[in-house]
């Protein structure tokens, strides 16, 4: 049996900066204007404690919106996106209630939900991870790759753990230790 | 009116009232950005010999017409008013202009709360925080988050407005006593720190300005102005100088210590060959 490849978003919140670049190409690309509450990625802040949480939908294999809306209207598309039928929602905010991550938000110019559809139709691809060059938090990849960024820095560090690295040339005495 | 949001917006402190002051496309087009707004306002609307801890001071806080947009490098918000530091281009021992620009997410938010530039003049009777939002301005009192540093003022504020998207920029107890050289701070580390804004803001006894707000900002041409926006942000990342200064920071630490003209001689960072 094959297995579909579908591309996703991997986010790796660790590398966002809380730069909201993301944002705003969302917006750009869906309003044709500059608002964060017209993006469908948003980046939760913790300033306080410099963390930066990108949090967008993550077209869940058993997506519990499509089974709440009571109308039928949250669909999966060929690509892997779960989008709103916007002819069919009646904006009654059930998914927003289901989603565990609360990446479904409400269209502020029609009243229905919204979620990433991926910018399927753009051969740019999605123009949130275009925006994200610097920190590369977010990824576009296919589905079967989705963890291996992660697992292979993950084994980066754990490789730097057991064999660390030889003594350089340049005189480090006074240098304090940087890990 | 694309970019800028048309809007200036007047707080009076002694009297607390506020007014909206709707400006035409030609005075934007003429001043551009928010060190423009605020210099035409702190030249027309101070006197000559006038102290910069005078409550009818005007306290600006502007923003350029790119700020909140995609464009790399434009969230900035300027402040600018008579400062306690400098002196007069004639050397006499009259204030002058004093301005300071400041990173951080308040400038946008401004924006987005429909304003280009936000004025404050007078002097509050009582320590005094203010909310903007969505048209209207509250002044609440400040005695709970008075002598409170950047991060718990910030935090309290958050928490009594029960939004953590509410953007603050506030003084710290340096600003409240009057020193002179008290900068202002915004969303937890940003800070303008030149010309002593601080101190007039804490000579207007106002504590902190919240921000809130959800309007977007249009574009003429959205599609050229993120590809003209995504190309600008590749030379950016491509430049040698930006490159440098990713690995070694800001002040370029690592060469500066080399050459032991770093006021401080750590040898902190790596050489980068």
């Amino acid at each position: 049996m094959s297995v579909k490849q579908q591309k996703v978003i991997v986010v790796d919140s660790d590398k966002c900066a809380g730069c909201h670049s993301c944002e705003m190409a969302c917006s750009i690309k869906h309003f044709g204007d500059c608002s964060p509450y017209h993006s469908r990625i948003r980046i939760q802040e913790f300033r306080d404690v410099n963390t930066f949480i990108p949090v967008m939908c993550q077209a869940c294999k058993d997506a519990p919106c499509t089974k709440v809306c009571p109308m039928n209207a949250r669909s999966r598309l060929d690509t892997g996106a779960i989008v709103t039928l916007e002819d069919r929602c009646i904006g009654c905010r059930a998914c927003i209630y289901a989603c565990p991550f609360g990446a479904s938000h409400v269209n502020p110019e029609t009243g229905k939900t919204m979620t990433c559809d991926l910018c399927m139709e753009d051969e740019l691809g999605p123009w949130c991870v275009k925006a994200c060059t610097m920190q590369q938090a977010l990824q576009f990849v296919d589905s079967g790759n989705a963890a291996l960024a992660k697992g292979r820095d993950w084994a980066k560090k754990l490789k730097e753990e057991y064999e660390p690295p030889k003594a350089d040339e340049t005189d480090f005495s006074f240098s304090f230790s940087v890990k | 009116m694309h970019g800028w949001k048309g809007n200036r917006l007047r707080i009076d402190m002694t009297n607390r009232t506020y007014e909206v002051e709707p400006l035409s496309e030609s005075y934007f087009k003429k001043w551009i950005g928010g060190r423009g707004f605020n210099s035409d306002v702190v030249y027309h609307e101070t006197r000559q010999g006038m102290d910069a801890l005078d409550p009818d001071n005007p306290l600006c806080f502007g923003s350029g017409a790119l700020c909140g947009t995609f464009a790399p490098l434009s969230g900035r918000t300027t402040v600018s008013a008579r400062s306690p530091m400098t002196c007069s281009l004639l050397g006499s021992s009259v204030h002058g202009h004093g301005d300071t620009n400041m990173g951080g997410a308040f400038g946008p938010m401004m924006k987005y709360a429909g304003y280009d530039q936000i004025i404050v003049k007078g002097k509050a009777d009582e320590l005094t925080w203010i909310y903007i939002e969505a048209g209207k301005v509250i002044f609440k009192s400040a005695h709970d988050i008075w002598g409170l540093g950047a991060k718990k003022a910030t935090i309290k504020i958050q928490e009594e407005l029960h939004d953590p998207d509410v953007k603050v920029a506030l003084i710290r107890p340096a600003g409240e006593n009057l020193v002179r050289f008290a900068c202002i701070m915004n969303t937890f580390s940003a800070s303008g720190g030149r010309t002593g804004m601080g101190c007039v803001m804490g000579s207007k006894n106002l504590k902190a300005i919240a921000v809130r707000g959800t309007q977007p900002i249009t574009i003429t041409n959205p599609t050229e102005f993120i590809k003209a926006a995504w190309a600008l942000r590749e030379e950016i990342h491509n430049s040698p100088s930006a490159i440098r200064r990713m690995a070694e920071g800001e002040l370029w630490i690592s060469s500066m210590s080399e050459m032991q003209s770093a006021s401080t001689r750590t040898k902190m960072f790596p050489p980068v060959i």
